[in-house]
């Protein structure tokens, strides 16, 4: 009776010890969770545990020794299409640098196939819960929101869909006393939901991975998993702001869970949440103490706090027709800002018109049903409220144009300043071999100087896809060495850097293997396709370095120096093997979250200021390294925005040896 | 059947790591001690197969490897190896097959030449259900050394699934080991719980907390065993972490 026996947890075949399980599984059901191991991180300690699986502290060994959170997903999904859809995600994911962004930093699949994901650590509490502990007033909790919102709107502006917003995915932690939201879990809903569901996975699907069906947005609940846009993130902020408002969601989340799915789907598709303002006036007396205390206020002043303004902007997220939500995150943001500062908002109550054409789509049966007369009653009703509609239609659409007018002329300006910087780069002047100039201008002029989002010439892209696409080539193209002589690199394999968390710095080279002295701080670096790099960890807090810069070494036509600076720095020098290395590249760039492929390798600075949104920082890049055994002597004068911190390095002498080995990447 | 079993008792106080046959036998490896003895012998006699495993993957026709593995055994209970048990080499599974290998350097001619085991027959191994069982071996490009280690886990295995049937036979839960044994992995088939739940007119509630409790047994008999191997209750967790790791590659 030879059948093929599989293990029903990994799928190995089975040894006859057990008819269901292989002999690992059955191990490892006498390990404790707690101390297996997830790929090659070591868990710590069980932080929590969700719909769609368990999230862990971890500690990393490399390429440096942190803490991360790891979320182990749970069983029961295709490991390979989780990676893969994560995969396709990440080159958008690492563009993302926003200080109330967690990052997620890796993607894998444990021995056993479960996939993980592993993001930043945050130490920090849901949101809604660290409102009401601290009994943030409505105003507070609005500015905490519009940082929500500042941290979502980055995403959508890189592309990045969260879909799936909730008090448990946004925690708030305190950086030197002052409260900051962190969203997490970026990327990873797309990556285990996007799936296309059969009809007998379906229930069990959704159970496992909607948790929280009181923030899904009506397309969201049709399940049909091919249509979702940043307005369904716009709908789940709109929650968000309900329950941070009210302290209950538009839908009671048991009743949801009650319902069973059909009917479920239809109230969140078709059920009109009651406002914010009826909602906390109708709750129970000692109920709306409660919530009101919460908010440091007093029930009817909270009720009345909420009508109106507040009313109108969370109604208009909650719209079931998306067209009719704000536009962008970035326009809900505003007009909570707006209202903070007493000014009009854009949002104003659902047209009466629209309320009523609704209650006819509802009762369609009725309303045939009912007399003439009461139609035509309605009918001049509606006239009627229709023409009052259109004044105050006017006035908001003005508003509205205003705004968007406002929104144009911003991204006008970012755009000009990117522009700026790439014109004025130094990769124009030296570092364009001359075969390629001809494609180096043709991309060039791929970059308008202005154009609005959405323009065709951009191609379906966002100008910072774009950049991060013209960044990325920049770095792939041969370079000129600091004598300048061409080095092509053809037949050298290809291996990815990854660049860091933005208030560290690292520096990425091929194996140091030697140093007579060594650098302020030596870890060994992620190994791409079996290659030991180093990477330099320079602090780069403020304008201060914390330890003295870091030195590269390279021989005299091969130039490789990597030295970060946080604001400028200026007059300093680099010997390598007596000859004098003069043009020190400096790049700033914009973005720095790129992920860049390179051909050979690199040794690349990268840094982001700590708390900076935009994460300026500075790319200082050179020539490869050479395998041999060099000096290096640096020194020289740094300074810094601040001129007490200026520093003037004696100069110092070192010895490095390399040892460049690349292995081929593994076959995909 | 198992001599020292009260020595690990009981099973169901979590955690607890009392003497264990290895750490015993580590303790007593310089005197006669009878307690240290038989808890030697009941170890061996467990984990001889693995060893077998090993020598016939070394290349040895089936009547040696017996041979082999009976004489070592018997000379193993005889102490001669005994001074190898080097407290700090702390695991059994090393420590056999360390001594294997050294028995098979150099005592094995001479043990050939002279009368063998001295007469003591410490192993009876039934050469021909032996040699199917091995025969019965996936062919495959392991060494024998990955040989002996998977043999080894899947020992343990049987061991500790055979304590477990025990337990609940003891228990008079036998039927519902019979029946959830083979649930035991949290993701085992849902339509399985129902199905089995029915067999024993059970709600499938009270299904799955079957299924919990024997897992839970089982983690419990398990680490016992796997202790009963190891010097230190530290080791037990990289112990079965290692083991995992030899059965994944």
């Amino acid at each position: 009776m030879k059948t093929e026996q599989i293990c029903s947890k990994c799928g190995a075949e089975l040894e006859g010890i057990h008819e269901d399980a292989c002999p690992a599984c059955l191990l490892e059901i006498a390990v404790p969770e707690s101390l297996q191991e997830v790929g090659p991180f070591k868990v710590l300690q069980k932080l929590g545990e969700g719909g769609c699986g368990i999230v862990f502290m971890a500690e990393q060994e490399k390429p440096i020794r942190r803490r991360v959170a790891v979320k182990l997903i749970k069983l029961g999904m295709d490991t390979k299409q989780v990676i893969a859809r994560f995969d396709a995600e990440r080159q958008a994911l690492a563009l993302m640098d926003h200080f109330s962004i967690a990052k997620v930093l890796d993607a894998g699949a444990t021995a056993q196939g479960r996939p993980y994901f592993v993001m930043e650590l945050v130490r920090g509490i849901k949101i809604t819960e660290y409102c009401d502990k601290n009994h943030l007033s409505t105003e507070e909790r609005l500015r905490l929101f519009i940082q929500v919102c500042s941290a979502i709107q980055h995403a959508h502006q890189k592309g990045i869909i969260h879909r799936d917003i909730k008090p448990s995915n946004i925690l708030v932690t305190l950086h030197d006393g002052v409260p900051v939201p962190k969203v997490i879990d970026f990327g990873i809903a797309k990556a285990t939901t996007d799936q296309r569901l059969t009809d007998l996975t379906f229930y069990t699907a959704f159970e496992q991975f909607i948790g929280t069906p009181a923030y899904m947005s009506p397309e969201q609940a049709e399940m049909s998993g091919l249509d979702i846009d940043t307005r369904s993130d716009i709908y789940s902020l709109g929650v968000l702001l309900y329950e941070l408002l009210t302290g209950r969601t538009p839908f009671d989340q048991k009743k949801l869970m009650s319902a069973g799915l059909d009917e479920m789907r239809r109230l969140i598709r078709e059920e009109e949440p009651i406002r914010p303002s009826t909602r906390v006036s109708s709750l129970a007396s000692e109920e709306r103490t409660t919530t009101a205390s919460h908010r440091d206020s007093a029930p009817l002043a909270l009720v009345s706090k909420l009508r109106g303004d507040l009313d109108w902007i969370v109604m208009r997220c909650l719209e079931k027709d998306r067209t009719r939500r704000y536009e962008t995150v970035n326009g809900l943001a505003m007009d909570v800002r707006r209202h903070l500062e007493s000014q009009p908002v854009t949002a104003g109550p659902p047209s009466q018109v629209y309320r009523m054409r609704k209650l006819i789509q509802r009762n369609r049966t009725v309303v045939a049903a009912s007399l003439a007369v009461a139609a035509a009653l309605l009918l001049g009703l509606g006239l009627w409220l229709a023409e009052r509609e259109a004044r105050n239609h006017a006035l908001l659409a003005e508003q509205r144009s205003q705004a968007k007018e406002m929104e144009a002329r911003e991204s006008e300006r970012r755009m000009r300043d990117m522009l700026a910087f790439f014109r004025s780069t130094q990769i124009t002047r030296t570092m364009i071999p001359r075969e390629n100039r001809a494609r180096f201008t043709s991309i060039t002029n791929e970059i308008p100087s202005v154009v609005p989002p959405g323009d065709p010439r951009l191609n379906g892209r966002t100008y910072e896809q774009l950049a991060a696409a013209w960044w990325k080539w920049a770095l792939e193209m041969p370079m000129t060495n600091a004598v300048g002589a061409i080095h092509t690199w053809k037949d050298t394999p290809r291996f990815d850097i990854r660049t860091s968390q933005s208030s560290n710095l690292w520096f990425i080279g091929s194996p140091f293997l030697e140093t007579t002295n060594s650098p302020p701080t030596v870890r060994y670096c992620e190994i791409p396709y079996g290659v030991e790099l180093f990477a330099v960890i320079l602090s780069a807090e403020s304008s201060s370095i914390e330890e003295p810069p870091f030195y590269g070494a390279t021989e005299s036509a091969q130039a490789v120096i990597a030295q970060y600076w946080t604001d400028h720095a200026v007059e300093m020098f680099f010997e390598l093997d007596g000859v004098r290395l003069s043009n020190l590249e400096v790049f700033r760039v914009l973005s720095p979250q790129i992920e860049i492929n390179a051909p050979r390798p690199w040794i690349l600075g990268e840094g982001g200021g700590r708390g900076t949104s935009t994460g300026d920082g500075y790319y200082v890049l050179l020539a490869p390294l050479s395998p041999r055994k060099h000096t290096l002597r640096m020194g020289g004068k740094f300074k810094f925005a601040r001129p007490q911190d200026t520093i003037d390095l004696p100069p110092e002498t070192i010895d490095v040896t390399y040892h460049i080995t690349v292995a081929e990447p593994p076959p995909k | 059947m198992i001599p020292a079993e009260g020595l690990h008792e009981p099973c169901s106080q979590p955690r607890e790591f009392m003497t264990t046959h290895w750490s015993l036998v580590l303790r007593a490896a310089n005197d006669h001690d009878v307690l240290s003895r038989s808890a030697l012998e009941q170890l061996c006699r467990n984990y001889w197969y693995p060893l077998y495993a090993y020598v016939r993957r070394q290349g040895r026709s089936a009547h040696d490897a017996q041979d082999l593995t009976q004489e070592f055994f018997a000379r193993m209970m005889e102490k001669k190896f005994l001074n190898l048990a080097d407290p700090a080499r702390g695991r059994f599974r090393t420590f056999l097959l360390c001594s294997l290998k050294n028995f098979m350097a150099s005592e094995w001619k001479k043990g050939q030449a002279q009368k063998r085991g001295n007469g003591v027959a410490v192993l009876s191994i039934d050469e021909q259900d032996t040699e199917l069982r091995f025969l019965s071996e996936p062919a495959d490009s392991l060494t024998p050394e990955h040989v002996y280690e998977r043999r080894w886990a899947a020992t343990l295995l049987d061991i500790a699934m055979e304590r477990l049937r025990k337990k609940y036979l003891d228990d008079g839960k036998g039927e519902i080991f019979n029946v959830f044994g083979s649930c035991i992995l949290e993701n085992s088939k849902e339509a399985r719980y129902a199905t089995s739940a029915a067999e024993l007119k059970m709600s499938e509630g009270a299904a799955r907390v079957a299924v919990y409790r024997l897992r839970e047994s089982f983690r419990e008999v398990l680490r016992t065993e796997v202790a009963s191997t190891v010097e230190s209750p530290a080791e037990v967790d990289d112990e079965l972490r290692y083991l995992i790791t030899v059965l994944r590659t």
